[in-house]
């Protein structure tokens, strides 16, 4: 057993509260087997945990919030738990959550399911053990967003942040992007999009849906078989469904594999039909190239304010400074996008 | 280069600091980590040490070209501040002044990218 995956690694004080927890919300007693750090998200700490309770073995992943980390933009971790109970009620592909951090938990928490499968971007786009699934991956994406926009808003959810789209009605920060604050000072290429997008925001006709607000090859469990789960629940909100439906076809969730414009697994057409067959609402083509382009600069946006978690010493991290430059790769697809749809249109 | 310029020159160049440093880690540090965490960290700072010498390599003329282009755009703007009023403005609405607008920033972002991540720059640009 290596260190990574002693009980102890968790910390003693956390280790302590999730038994005490699991142990009441089961009437069980609850030991800890292993548990290993997860490389996570940028505001989550998360760890594949290992219980018994009583005498059955559960295989789970802990979210923890990271405290002074937390996007303003992220669901509390009591929402999220109420929120994934919900949407597996409502047939979603996603972890069963099973405990609850008490209300007392500095930081709150929760475990979930554990599910087989592979999420790392580049590993899903080209692990060769995973080609036959993503023969039907882009399909099965619409299929699972389908549902996930099905999911009745007026009963059984928490209460959700409804990001309006504000953007459409002349000012405001984009709907859905993260950072946005930091769009003053702006960049020439931002304020160039933000025009450009503000001027052509689709029709809308104000039906909210449930958004899962990062659906992406990344937040995907793909295993042989195809898509085993929806993770990463953190950003949903209630709005647009067709935010959704962009933001997995922008250009660095396909991982390079750019011939295959729906998360680097699949076509277009591949993934409306998947959505369609599964009961999704017509689809506005050219609202979902909107969204994708609006998906580019708050992924640029996004890039730059972790930059600042670094330059502003709340967390020192040469990865998250790196992020800085990478919107350079979201901002040249940007205007290349903007301008083959203004020469298209001249 | 002139004479004078010459006389403030630091031996070895900052560039020759940074190459090296990035040329250390790559073959003395990042062989000699097992944690993949931290060994995935290693690789992001030689990267970025490699972002930093390719910029300083063009970094003048960069900047040149930069300003230079900005101040033939529609409106000759001085800089990113007046650039970002004169679009919000709506000095760039018009097809003829937008294509030239994107035809800079698309420039701007090829310099940036070229220090970044030159395999995506050709990647997109075929």
């Amino acid at each position: 057993m290596t260190d990574a995956t002693r009980p102890d690694a968790l910390p003693d004080p956390l280790r302590d509260e999730l038994l005490s927890a699991v142990s009441a919300a089961a009437g069980l007693p609850a030991a800890l087997v292993s548990a290993k750090r997860l490389a996570g998200g940028a505001s989550m700490e998360t760890w594949s945990v290992d219980l018994r309770v009583g005498d059955r073995a559960e295989a789970l992943v802990l979210r923890r919030d990271m405290g002074a980390n937390m996007s303003a933009y992220a669901l509390d971790r009591a929402t999220e738990f109420a929120l994934l109970q919900a949407a597996c009620a409502a047939g979603v592909l996603a972890p069963r959550p099973r405990y609850l951090s008490p209300d007392g938990a500095a930081r709150r928490w929760f475990l979930m399911d554990r599910l087989p499968g592979e999420s790392v971007g580049r590993k899903v786009v080209r692990a060769p053990e995973l080609a036959a699934a993503r023969e039907a991956l882009a399909r099965q994406l619409g299929e699972a967003l389908a549902v996930i926009h099905r999911v009745p808003i007026d009963r059984g959810l928490p209460a959700l942040p409804g990001r309006r789209r504000a953007l459409a009605r002349g000012g405001g920060a984009p709907p859905g992007a993260p950072g946005a604050r930091l769009l003053r000072p702006a960049t020439p290429v931002w304020t160039y999009a933000l025009r450009w997008l503000s001027a052509r925001a689709p029709a809308w006709d104000g039906a909210l849906s449930l958004v899962h607000g990062d659906f992406r090859i990344g937040n995907l469990l793909v295993d042989p078989s195809g898509l085993a789960g929806v993770l990463d629940w953190e950003f949903a909100h209630l709005g647009d469904r067709h935010e959704d439906l962009g933001w997995v076809t922008v250009r660095d969730w396909r991982f390079e594999q750019d011939s295959r414009p729906v998360g680097g697994v699949g076509s277009l057409d591949d993934y409306l039909a998947g959505y369609a067959s599964s009961g999704g609402a017509p689809v506005d083509r050219d609202a979902l190239v909107w969204w994708e382009l609006l998906g580019n600069l708050r992924w640029a946006v996004t890039c730059h304010s972790q930059a600042q978690r670094h330059l502003g010493g709340a967390d020192r991290s040469v990865e998250l400074l790196s992020l800085g430059r990478k919107a350079a790769e979201m901002e040249w697809e940007l205007i290349d996008r903007i301008d083959a749809i203004e020469k298209g249109a001249r | 280069m002139s004479d004078e310029r010459d006389a403030f020159e630091q031996h070895p160049s900052a560039l020759d600091l940074i190459d090296a440093a990035r040329e250390h880690l790559a073959t003395r540090v990042l062989p000699a980590i097992t944690d993949p965490r931290l060994r995935f960290e290693t690789l992001v700072a030689t990267h970025v040490l490699g972002v930093a010498s390719r910029e300083l390599s063009r970094g003048p003329e960069m900047a040149a070209e930069i300003d230079r282009g900005r101040a033939a755009l529609p409106g000759s703007p001085e800089g990113d501040g007046a650039l970002c009023a004169l679009i919000e403005e709506g000095r760039y609405d018009d097809p003829e002044a937008g294509a030239a607008l994107r035809r800079w920033l698309q420039a701007r972002n090829e310099l940036s990218l070229f220090a970044w991540n030159p395999l995506f720059l050709m990647r997109v640009k075929g």
